[in-house]
């Protein structure tokens, strides 16, 4: 066995493996409070648990509350998809499929926060 | 390139991986025999992956709310019903498991609380627990 | 009293389909599992492969399975896992290439222990040159493997570094004086397939038979990592 053996297959950037592993763990933290926020405004604080078209008309209008439910929105998608990303990876990906996987996330995370950021804004503007 | 975990250029006993890495996945579903951390490593897995799809589904129904108002309270009248209500427990449950467990992760991940790392996942999810009877009991009361 | 055991044994051998024999014998109570297969091999089938030679825990070799739990055998009587008339399945570890029957290859598990500079065998320090006593756990290893077969996400990924590596990377790093050595070191771990890609599952340390701690010293890299890449950023050396 030679002494200089070589790494086990191509490897990453290091510093993608530190921002992707604080990444979730920082979006995480945030999403206990946005999460929670939600889960409280949308279904504790209102009579029969859901609110109807006007209730939600009501708690969107306001822009604090935009801005949470944005937060929320960006927030949870950067988690989900990273979480995601990291599932697929722990399958032992090769360095194309990790790439591949990258893109396709960020495209979907891309398009989910333009789908909900018009959701979230449209709604805005009925209010 | 991916490599197998059998040497590179080994002629001694080739193809003797007794399985893809692919097909041990299961492996990451079976807790059994494991320790707590293994424990915490598939409700996370298995939350997490719950959590994905609910969020899609979620956003799917939220286009109700563009449609219209006849809509979106026509979809209130079915999420009210006592099935649904069981799955918003199911939803609760998860996302109080996945964020405290989580919580664990970027704790110990971090280099925080490594020596009770088995302590801290019981204090979690007792506490999610806590959380769940009380979110739960809400869910039908309300 | 002697107790009546069934061993069912995980067989391989290369170009045959992998296949589970049973195997009937009597053994103490007090005796190991590798006892019971030595005796398997002794009175019943020289073709089983198994490995073993020091039978107290030091060497590290003749680690299986035993009841789906990895095992150093040498150590774990048969009581300990079963009880008269009982069953006990032994098979190789996870997550290896299995040479024969219990045989796994170890080959790249000290290809990675070398790359991180944990010589399998070295000079004897003199005795100013020991590790510090905060090192001690390290020098436990005993190569055994018994870690990579119980961390579920070396089961997946063949390119993650795994627990025993990362756990002599950290011993090496804070053993060394030298900056570029380091340097390399931190290079080699400090990526996704390295202490990034672990999840916490803390199996590698539940497992270990040998009291390395392996998820803690990933954890340690962890900090010593981002501790080196904030010193970056105001302009200072790592730590």
């Amino acid at each position: 066995m030679g002494a200089q053996v070589q790494p086990q297959g191509q490897v990453s950037a290091g510093r993608e493996g530190t921002t992707g592993w604080i990444g979730q763990a920082v979006s995480g933290v945030l999403l206990l409070g946005l999460a929670g926020l939600h889960m409280v405004g949308h279904h504790y604080i209102v009579d029969g648990g859901l609110r109807d078209y006007g209730e939600v008309l009501q708690w969107i209008g306001q822009p604090l509350i935009l801005f949470a439910e944005v937060s929320f929105l960006v927030v949870v998608t950067y988690h989900a998809l990273a979480g995601v990303r990291s599932i697929l990876f722990d399958l032992g990906l090769n360095e194309g499929q990790k790439k591949t996987v990258s893109r396709v996330l960020a495209v979907v995370g891309i398009l989910t926060i333009v789908y909900g950021l018009f959701l979230a804004f449209t709604l805005f503007s009925r209010a | 390139m991916a490599v197998s975990n059998a040497p590179e250029g080994s002629r001694a006993y080739p193809g003797q991986q007794p399985r893809e890495p692919q097909k041990r996945v299961l492996r990451w579903f079976q807790p059994f025999n494991r320790s707590l951390g293994t424990w915490s490593f598939t409700l996370n897995r298995v939350t997490g992956i719950g959590l994905v799809v609910y969020l899609y589904l979620h956003l799917g129904v939220l286009s109700l709310l563009l449609v219209g108002e006849e809509s979106w309270d026509t979809f209130l009248a079915v999420a009210k019903s006592p099935p649904v209500l069981v799955m918003d427990v199911v939803l609760l449950a998860g996302l109080l498991i996945h964020g405290f467990n989580g919580l664990r992760v970027a704790l110990v991940g971090s280099g925080f609380m490594v020596k009770q790392q088995r302590q801290l996942f019981i204090g979690m999810m007792v506490l999610a627990l806590i959380l769940l009877v009380i979110g739960g009991t809400a869910v039908f009361l309300k | 009293m002697t107790w009546q055991l069934t061993f069912k044994v995980a067989r391989y051998k290369p170009g045959e389909p992998p296949r589970t024999d049973t195997f009937q014998i009597e053994l103490d109570p007090e005796r190991t599992i590798l006892d019971g297969v030595e005796k398997i091999w002794a009175e019943q089938d020289r073709t089983l492969t198994f490995r073993h030679a020091c039978h107290h825990a030091s060497c590290g070799s003749c680690a299986i399975m035993a009841n789906d739990v990895e095992v150093l055998p040498c150590i774990v009587e048969v009581n300990q896992v079963t009880r008269n008339g009982g069953t006990i399945e032994v098979g190789p570890l996870h997550n290896f290439p299995v040479v024969s029957d219990l045989v796994v290859d170890m080959g790249t598990f000290f290809e990675r222990m070398q790359q991180v500079g944990m010589p399998i065998i070295g000079p004897t320090d003199p005795l100013d040159n020991q590790p510090k006593d905060d090192f001690h756990a390290y020098e436990n290893c005993i190569e055994c493997g018994i870690c990579l077969s119980a961390c579920p996400v070396v089961a997946t990924d063949p390119t993650y570094l795994g627990p025993a590596a990362l756990a002599a990377a950290y011993r090496q790093y804070h053993n060394s004086d030298d900056s570029e050595e380091k340097q390399r070191i931190m290079n080699l771990v400090d990526r996704e397939n390295g202490i990034w890609r672990c999840h916490v599952a803390y199996e590698c340390t539940a497992a270990c038979p040998s009291n390395v701690d392996p998820a803690g010293k990933i954890m340690g890299l962890r900090r010593q990592a981002t501790v080196n890449r904030v010193r970056k950023l105001f302009g200072l050396k790592p730590a």
